[in-house]
């Protein structure tokens, strides 16, 4: 685990009771139900979810990019330096993304335009950002390949002269070429296999620290999570269940969801006969109940827990946990005291 | 690069022997005897014998067609019309002109429209605009153009006497011919752009090119359309086949003096030599078009050219440089 980064906690990003709808012909979506979370300069902070638990939604927000329609920004506020970029007219928007926020996509097979050189895809960003010449772009375009690993000699080779791998760096050299303040990697390792995943992600880790660029991860790999962040987000149906330092997370997980996760995969230490999934589907987008989310799933729900939606509770500073359970005081079912044995 | 190249080009002439081949063939198993065609209804046997002899055509097939490919090649000569007795090569000559210009005009004009609409309806898909668009390329590629045009020629040209009916002269001439023959292939255009630019709109690269804050315009146009292209200019390479093909129509209805009216009343005239000569014409002009187009398609699309370089040569050569050096840093270290 890398070491927790307090040292520093100047603000960079601060999301605020965040909600994306989006208006469908079958009904309205709830991607993101109020979330918050801050982003300390510097920090690495891991967005960990099931598919379809919002978290690429609350990267496109971030960055400006929901699709309007059918996508729609109900409430909340997202800071960037103290600066809101909710409601943001589009034109100051441009100037924000790709100099502010930089972003890398899931799938670097199809996140590089085929019929424009790798250069010049660099080269467009900086282009756009900095007042410089067309040569002069080029020449920093070149230095960002070299920076990601890649000969600057191969600036006029196209995506496909390049492997998964080495397309996923030049979207890194495309999200980092103007020096963000944040970087959001949406499951940046996903498309790729393992050694190239150590590859990646060992990349992102090293630029942001010589760039001091604080980073949100998302991904569903709690492996990742470990390896990579500072402080992770446990993200289920559009709100964050749990969240704390990665010692919180994965050594005094609160949350039944966060619980869950960790028991259904396997680990190396423990011999284990079966791995105990989560019963049941990824609550309906369309049809969230008032309660809590994860009732129909979760092994301690009790009749409490359908009194309207949990609150947050922050157990020790810094870990909050939105399960009523997670209350010291409150009425706990028998199973609860059995898991917490 | 190169090689591609030479290669494509290389394939135009198979293409154009191919079609003479094939037109020799059935010339030749047509009925008919074309000395007596030529000579005409008052000729003799003996006549008519001599002069199938003269012109060869007791030879074996394959004597005839190789005499045909070397006078064609070394003389442009084509044979004689029978109609006019006249070589088929210069009549060609005089009437290419027009079908070239209806042809080349009305693939522009498709060109030009079609696309754009593609364009603008994909970018809102559903919208209103887009819907209007969608039923205009239905209705277009719904008309027959030989029927339009009687039609056109009817209103502007009968009733509003706006437009000359018929004839060549003035560029007024061409209007109706280029905007009836365009009508089909901007259809198609339409249909192709619209469905090509709604493929790459979805397509991720866009997003990364918005997420560096480029404006909207810039992302459709350099990002979107350009990959959105490649299907366009495939689709406009098999247009100008049909635009060719409606020439023929065309230039009936208007009476233009194209190849188009030369091949139908050499057809109906039963005038071997000027259908051989026309089709070989209009073969050659569409085997360069598409060879252009092909050319076109390698600067658009990088890929291509890596079909047939491919990576692999360049990845070869790096590595044999590697070993190389290898080798003498190994020499050195031993010798030194």
């Amino acid at each position: 685990m890398v070491e927790k980064n307090i040292q520093n906690n100047e603000t960079v990003l601060e999301v605020d009771d965040l909600v994306v709808h989006y208006n469908t012909e079958e009904g309205v979506a709830e991607a993101v139900n109020g979330m918050s979370f801050t982003l300390h300069k510097g920090e690495t902070l891991g967005l960990v979810g099931e598919t379809g638990a919002g978290k690429t939604s609350v990267a496109l927000a971030i960055m400006g990019l929901l699709p309007v329609p059918p996508s729609q920004i109900i409430r909340g506020s997202i800071k960037l330096n103290g600066e809101e970029l909710v409601g943001k007219k589009n034109k100051e928007m441009r100037s924000i993304r790709g100099d502010k926020i930089g972003m890398i996509f899931q799938d670097p097979m199809t996140s590089l335009n085929p019929v424009m050189s790798v250069g010049d895809q660099i080269a467009e960003v900086i282009r756009l950002h900095e007042n410089i010449s067309k040569g002069e772009a080029s020449v920093k375009a070149g230095k960002m390949l070299e920076k990601v690993g890649i000969a600057a000699d191969r600036y006029k080779e196209y995506p496909h002269q390049f492997s998964g791998g080495m397309k996923q760096r030049v979207v890194i050299a495309i999200a980092l070429a103007c020096n963000p303040n944040i970087l959001i990697a949406d499951e940046p390792t996903t498309a790729l296999d393992v050694t190239i995943q150590a590859q990646v992600l060992e990349l992102i880790n090293d630029l942001k620290k010589d760039y001091g660029t604080s980073v949100i991860l998302i991904t569903h790999d709690l492996g990742v999570v470990a390896e990579t962040c500072d402080r992770c987000a446990v993200v289920y149906a559009g709100e964050i269940v749990e969240s704390g330092s990665l010692e919180d997370i994965f050594l005094h997980a609160q949350h039944p969801y966060t619980k869950g996760l960790f028991g259904s995969i396997p680990r190396l230490d423990v011999i284990v006969e079966r791995l105990h999934p989560i019963k049941g589907l990824m609550s309906d987008p369309m049809t969230l109940p008032e309660y809590c989310s994860f009732y129909d799933r979760c092994d301690h729900a009790c009749e409490e827990c359908k009194q309207g939606e949990p609150a947050c509770m922050e157990v020790s500073p810094g870990h909050i946990v939105r399960c009523r359970l997670a209350h010291p005081e409150a009425m706990k079912p028998e199973s609860w005291e059995k898991g917490q044995a | 690069m190169w090689r591609y190249i030479i290669k494509r080009i290389l394939l135009v002439f198979v293409v154009i022997l191919g079609v003479l081949i094939i037109i020799f063939i059935l010339s030749e198993i047509t009925p008919g005897n074309p000395a007596a065609r030529l000579l005409g209804t008052e000729a003799s046997m003996e006549e008519i014998e001599a002069k199938a002899e003269s012109m060869g055509l007791n030879d074996p097939v394959i004597v005839q067609f190789g005499r045909y490919v070397f006078n064609f090649v070394t003389k442009l000569d084509l044979g004689q019309s029978y109609t006019t007795r006249q070589p088929v090569w210069g009549e060609l000559m005089t009437r290419y002109p027009y079908t070239l210009t209806l042809g080349l005009l009305a693939t522009a004009l498709a060109i030009l429209i079609g696309v754009p609409l593609g364009v603008l309806g994909a970018i809102k898909q559903y919208s209103v605009r887009d819907t209007v668009i969608v039923f205009l390329a239905l209705v277009l590629m719904s008309i027959p153009n030989f029927w339009f045009g009687i039609l056109c020629i009817n209103t502007f040209s009968v009733k509003l006497k706006w437009l000359p009916p018929a004839g060549t002269g003035t560029w007024y001439h061409w209007i109706m011919p280029v905007v009836i023959l365009s009508l089909g292939g901007m259809a198609s255009l339409i249909r192709v752009t619209r469905s090509s630019m709604l493929d790459t709109i979805r397509m991720d690269y866009m997003r990364t090119a918005r997420a560096k804050g480029q404006k909207e315009s810039v992302v459709i146009i350099r990002h979107g359309f350009r990959n959105a292209l490649i299907p366009v200019v495939n689709a406009i390479s098999a247009q100008m086949s049909v635009v060719i093909g409606g020439t023929v129509m065309i230039e009936s209805v208007f009476a233009l003096p194209g190849i188009g009216k030369y091949m139908t009343d050499a057809v109906t005239a039963l005038n071997w030599p000027a259908v051989r000569g026309g089709v070989i014409c209009l073969a050659i002009a569409f085997s360069i078009l598409n060879l252009i187009v092909d050319l076109i398609y390698v600067a658009i699309d990088p890929r291509l050219i890596s079909r047939y370089n491919g990576v692999r040569g360049r990845e070869i050569r790096k590595l044999k440089k590697e070993m190389a050096q290898a080798r003498a840093a190994h020499a050195k270290e031993v010798n030194g």
